[in-house]
């Protein structure tokens, strides 16, 4: 948030018993909505990396863990070699590396891929906090990454002068802009490319894509790489770009939610960042609401409120009847007779 | 003398695990001719074209195309030696378009997108010379079966095919669209194609081939020139024996009726009417068969009638009692007539494999699967093994299913053998009402004979029974009336001694008889 | 003999992956392989802890193999033992402190934590039947959703204020369950207890159900082919529905060795992972009762040596068991593994070596 909008936020904040005026104003919402897109962000890389495994047929629910090392190597990256781009490298490098482990055993070795998927979780999350504390000494959290190599904030030049919108656009970090730009680009590029077409017959139809000659195995394995790849961007994000430090834990279901969101978005690229915008927004709602007295309820304790997110999350799987819009071959490994 | 052969195949053998699939294959197939290829199921014909297209490849042999020996390793080489398949199980993506499912694996790109000017026009070149009409931008999902195929050929064509494999061409056709298709491969003969066509039935080699291979067991038995040879010599190549095509077809003395269908419809999730007002009555040892090309409504109706989907409307009565909208329990487990000696229900699924037994439980176990609510298998609710041996055993010895070894897992069966086993444990109780669907889908003809048997004696014993199948010869033996269903309705109603295939296929395509 | 071969290997396996791994931070891989072994099973008192950790993954692992035998995936079991636990903690400080059937009270708390984790079960057990949502997403989510309700409650409305913690008041004498040092030579202070017997007696059990019974054969239908079992007339969304009760109340029982067991209260994130780790155990254990109890006394060992080993080196955190944890759970799923030439070769060498011992 820039140093305007949160000042005036304050200082509404802070005038006692105006509770209700709060949701009237102006400046509450533009902090709402910022806040919306800035927590959006880790669900839509992370759910785009979702879309990138399960389109070509391999179910990835690791997604939370890939993002919990993209975040340790991450802030391990910016803080030893001083730069936020090189921790962002790292980050994506090391959810790379976690999920060709993934890759093999869905795609080579036939695992089954929730179990895999749960076992990498369970290995990321013993991983993480063991070489934190082997390389920074507690297995809780990394050092403070501080402003000078903090990865900065972009006014957008016309953009920021709109009223409102430019307040809730721009002065984000860049990674905010990367993700809405791979939103877009991979949406065009599943629709139009050839590689998206090969991509999307993988994931349906695996007998049908080889007798075209195309290489199932290889093509999944490439897809799963790139999920990791996103989740890496994801776990920066939390790490390096809206946090300032590795702590443990700090994923905190977002690569679930994220899944969620791929499925509510229909397996498709643009419904998948609108969900991604509507986790954000309940998320950014349920900061907002601790501690504010709702008209006609009083205040709610801040324990049902995190609840928020993860009931959406129910309410949303329910409410959709699922499933017949999946790629047709998720979850079955591809094998020869 | 003859030309050259554009194919050779040299001592073809293929070995999955145990199993000898091809044993030392020679073939050779000549340019701009129509080659059939002809056997039963598991004959090996299919696998030796897989190997052929390179998707499979040869435990041992020798691939000669036009006399140069060649190296198939995947389909992209095969594609590259101008070979094309149109598989036996389509190979089209159904959420996608006809023309991504057309130039899939070989678009051509511009800056990384797909060039979709240069791809539509060379499809429009094709669809232009072979005057075929189709809807480019349409989903698989929404074509016909029929179409569907002629999508899997241009696909062929789009990758400039010299030779084209047809696995099973008109298996889901009616008579009037094989003889379409026919039509659409004599003109790629005569356009300089050559073109392998596998299948098992006699009249289309007959009709349409220039010579024909004969397969058996695994083995090539002989190659002949289509004009030598007919239906009897190809037969007895086929099977090694002679088939015996006699049934015992009694009159059963006063029928009461079993089934009573009304009106029934149903409307499906998308609001399609899938079933449209069927009404029809089947009475104790009566054969109804269901005719109709495949998607027409046949399976929601087996599903409705076995109490796996709910109707729209009307009603089903079994004895006059309702069970339209009874789970498939209430179904088999209710009773209907006062006649101790049947069981209510059997069902003998379409598809087997899916919904008939499961592959990793031992044949002992799966002939528990339906039979749940019997005293007999359980001492409270602990399962009583004893008897459940003694029941397989019999079973499997009543039914002549080898091996005779209960505890061998399903999936180690035959697919005769598999079907044997579904059909003795659901009609050895005689049922009332007996819902059969492709009885004989991907079983050997020794294996067909004695399914057409069964059948034939539970109908002696006075069940009622539904036949659907999409075997129009199948129906044509065993039912005592037909029924056509098309787009959901019942089109006609014919006598089955009276029938004849070109009048079905008439009604089957929606045309008046 | 398959199978814990199979198992043998991918134990193996994971522990030489971890070892690279601690090589490269620089400890010596034999020093913590010694670790993990002394502080699991080199003395009686270590044995005990071992035992105790490895009664609740009995119990979760039991529950993540029913399910997994009707093709369900329960991740919920972590919010469904802290449903139990939280349920039997409350109750039980109403439980008279006095009384001559403590064996009865303690049946009626083993039935209330096991209710406890069937409510908590059924939800998405409903949630899959009746709107056919995946289990998988939402078994998570009401993990999520239970631990943040009960601490809620065990902070705002039950806490003890005696103690700084979030804990629940302590459970009166009459249902606490005795320690295992009551009978064998343990130390007093020892936390196993007789849950552990319990849970092996529920691993019996299910057994039982499993095979031999009806309604295991129905739910072993259905985790095999939803389809057959529908189409043979069995009621799938009736087993969809109480299999994930039931699963969800064995995981609930875990509040038998840890709430009337050691604890004899609630306290907040008492649970070590229980529920995750009864993923690993249940298929560690090839879903078999048996396989399960021998894999939990393994994990629970493993649980065990995790705190030593955080003491006794300079680097290394508890967190390594979570990382052997991992890799085990990926090379047992992995089947392809045990197909590789090489692989083949390994286990046709251990099998024929096996059998020559037996003849010997």
């Amino acid at each position: 948030m820039d140093e305007k909008n949160s000042k005036k936020y304050e200082a509404f904040y802070s005038a006692e018993g105006k509770g209700i005026m709060l949701w009237l104003d102006l400046a509450f919402w533009v902090s709402l909505l910022s806040s919306t897109l800035r927590l959006s962000t880790p669900l839509t890389f992370a759910a785009l990396g979702g879309f990138f495994s399960e389109r070509s047929g391999v179910v990835n629910i690791a997604l939370e863990g890939l993002m919990l090392i993209g975040a340790f190597a991450a802030a391990w990256g910016n803080l030893y070699f001083q730069s936020s781009v090189a921790g962002v490298l790292c980050g994506i490098l090391a959810a790379m590396l976690v999920a060709s482990l993934h890759a093999v055993a869905c795609v080579k070795f036939k695992a089954d891929q929730i179990v895999s998927g749960m076992a990498i979780n369970i290995f990321a999350f013993g991983l993480a906090p063991m070489l934190s504390k082997a390389l920074f000494g507690t297995r809780g959290s990394s050092p403070q990454i501080l402003s000078e190599i903090h990865m900065q904030t972009w006014n957008i030049p016309l953009l920021e002068k709109i009223p409102f919108f430019g307040d809730v656009l721009s002065h984000h970090i860049p990674l905010v802009y990367l993700a809405i730009v791979f939103v877009f680009m991979t949406h065009l590029w599943s629709k139009k490319s050839a590689l998206g077409l090969h991509h999307r017959a993988v994931g349906d139809h695996p007998e049908a894509a080889d007798s075209l000659g195309i290489k199932v195995n290889r093509f999944r394995i490439v897809s799963v790489l790139c999920s990791g790849v996103l989740c890496g961007l994801a776990g920066a994000f939390l790490s390096i770009g809206h946090g300032s430090g590795f702590a443990r834990n700090m994923t905190s279901g977002r690569g679930y939610i994220a899944l969620t969101a791929m499925i509510f978005g229909k397996w498709k690229p643009i419904p998948t960042f609108f969900a991604c915008l509507l986790f954000g927004f309940t998320d950014a709602l349920q900061i907002r609401m601790q501690g504010t007295p709702l008209p006609g309820l009083g205040e709610i304790p801040p324990q049902f409120v995190q609840l928020l997110p993860y009931v959406v999350t129910m309410v949303v799987l329910a409410g959709f009847i699922g499933s017949s819009q999946a790629p047709k071959a998720l979850g079955i490994p591809y094998i020869k007779e | 003398m003859n030309p050259d052969p554009i194919v050779r195949l040299q001592s073809i053998s293929k070995r999955f695990g145990k199993v000898l699939a091809n044993d030392r294959i020679d073939l050779e197939i000549l340019p701009r001719e129509i080659h059939g290829l002809i056997g039963e199921n598991g004959a090996g014909k299919s696998t030796v074209m897989k190997i052929l297209y390179g998707f499979y490849q040869a435990s041992s042999g020798e691939i000669f195309i036009n006399g140069t020996k060649q190296e198939i390793c995947s389909p992209e080489d095969a594609i590259s030696f101008g070979i094309g398949m149109v598989h036996q199980h389509f190979m089209l993506i159904p959420p996608m378009t006809v023309f991504e499912n057309i130039i899939l694996g070989q678009e051509p790109t511009k800056a990384g997108l797909i060039d979709q000017k240069k791809a539509k026009s060379k499809i429009s070149s094709i669809l232009e010379k072979y005057q075929i009409e189709i809807d480019l931008e349409a989903t698989i999902e929404t074509l016909s079966v029929g179409l569907q195929q002629q999508v899997e050929i241009i696909k062929v064509l789009y990758r400039d095919a010299q030779i084209l494999i047809l696995d099973e061409p008109t298996a889901v056709l009616t008579p009037q669209e094989a003889q379409k298709l026919f039509e659409v491969l004599r003109q790629l003969k005569e356009s300089g194609k050559t073109i392998i066509l596998i299948t098992h039935k006699m009249k289309e080699i007959l009709e349409v081939t220039d010579r024909v291979t004969v397969f058996r067991k695994g083995k090539k038995i002989q190659s002949l020139e289509t004009s030598q040879s007919n239906e009897d010599l190809l037969a007895n190549l086929m099977v090694g024996r002679k088939i015996s095509k006699h049934f015992d077809r009694s009159v059963i003395p006063d029928p009461k009726t079993v089934l009573d269908v009304e009106n029934l419809s149903y409307r499906n999730e998308q609001g399609l009417e899938i079933l449209d007002r069927l009404s029809f009555r089947v009475k104790e040892g009566e054969i109804l068969g269901i005719a109709g090309v495949l998607g027409n409504g046949q399976t929601e109706l087996e599903h409705i009638l076995s109490g796996l989907m709910t109707p729209t409307s009307g009603s089903i009565r079994i004895y006059h009692q309702p069970i339209e909208g009874k789970t498939n329990c209430y179904i088999r487990s209710h009773n209907y007539s006062s006649k101790l000696d049947q069981s209510p229900f059997g069902h003998v699924p379409e598809d087997r494999h899916r919904m008939g037994m499961i592959l990793e439980w031992s044949a002992k176990d799966n002939f528990l699967l339906g039979h749940l609510h019997e005293k007999k298998f359980f001492r409270n609710t602990l399962i009583n093994q004893k008897n459940l041996r003694c029941h397989a055993k019999h079973l499997m010895d009543k039914y002549n299913v080898s091996p005779k070894q209960e505890n061998v897992l399903a999936k180690h069966f035959s697919g005769g053998n598999q079907q044997k086993m579904v059909l003795a444990r659901e009609l050895d109780g005689h049922p009332n009402f007996a819902l059969i669907s492709q009885p004989t889908r991907g079983v050997d003809i020794g294996a067909i004979e004695f399914i057409h048997q069964e059948i034939l004696k539970i109908r002696k014993s006075r069940s009622a029974i539904v036949l659907i199948s999409a075997d129009l010869d199948e129906i044509l033996t065993l039912s005592d009336r037909i029924l056509v269903l098309s787009k959901g309705k019942i089109v006609g109603e014919v006598d089955a001694k009276k029938a004849d295939r070109l009048q079905l296929g008439m009604m089957m395509t929606g045309q008046a008889a | 003999m398959k199978s814990l071969i199979r198992s043998i290997i991918a134990l193996f396996l994971a522990l030489a992956c971890t070892g690279v791994l601690v090589s490269c931070i620089g400890e010596s891989p034999w020093q913590v392989y010694k670790i993990l072994f002394t502080s699991a099973f080199g003395s009686l008192s270590a044995f005990n802890y071992t035992l105790y950790y490895a009664t609740p993954l009995i119990f979760t692992g039991l529950a993540v193999a029913l399910a997994f035998h009707v093709g369900l995936f329960n991740i919920g079991c972590e919010g469904q033992l802290y449903m139990g636990a939280f349920a039997t903690a409350v109750i039980g400080t109403y439980i008279p402190a006095q009384s001559s059937f403590p064996l009865l009270w303690i049946a009626l708390m083993i039935l209330v934590a096991f209710l406890a984790g069937a409510l908590w079960g059924i939800i998405p057990g409903l949630l899959k039947a009746y709107r056919g949502s995946h289990e998988v997403i939402n078994t998570i989510m009401m993990n999520f959703i239970s631990i943040s309700l009960l601490t809620y409650f065990a902070l705002y409305h039950f806490k003890d204020h005696s103690i700084q913690a979030i804990a629940t008041p302590l459970i009166p004498e009459t249902i606490r369950i005795a320690k295992l040092s009551s009978w064998f030579p343990f130390e007093h202070t020892s936390p196993a207890n007789f849950a552990f017997f319990i849970a092996l007696g529920t691993a019996y059990l299910l057994y039982i159900f499993l095979w031999k019974t009806r309604y295991g054969f129905e739910y072993r239908a259905v985790g095999k082919s939803l389809q057959v079992a529908h189409s043979t007339g069995i009621n799938v969304k009736k087993v969809l529905i109480f299999s994930m009760a039931l699963s969800g109340g064995l995981a609930g029982l875990v509040a038998l060795s840890e709430v009337l067991g050691h604890l004899y209260r609630f306290k907040e994130g008492f649970s070590h992972g229980y529920g995750f780790l009864g993923i690993a155990v249940a298929l560690l254990g090839r879903n078999h009762p048996l396989g399960i109890v021998l894999a939990s006394i393994l994990f629970g060992a493993l649980h065990n040596s995790g705190i030593a080993l955080e003491f006794d080196t300079a680097h290394i955190s508890r967190d390594l068991v979570g990382v052997i944890q991992g890799l085990i759970i990926l090379v047992t799923t992995s089947d392809g593994l045990f197909e590789l030439p090489w692989m083949k070769k390994i286990l046709k060498n251990m099998k024929l070596s096996i059998l020559q011992k037996g003849k010997a």
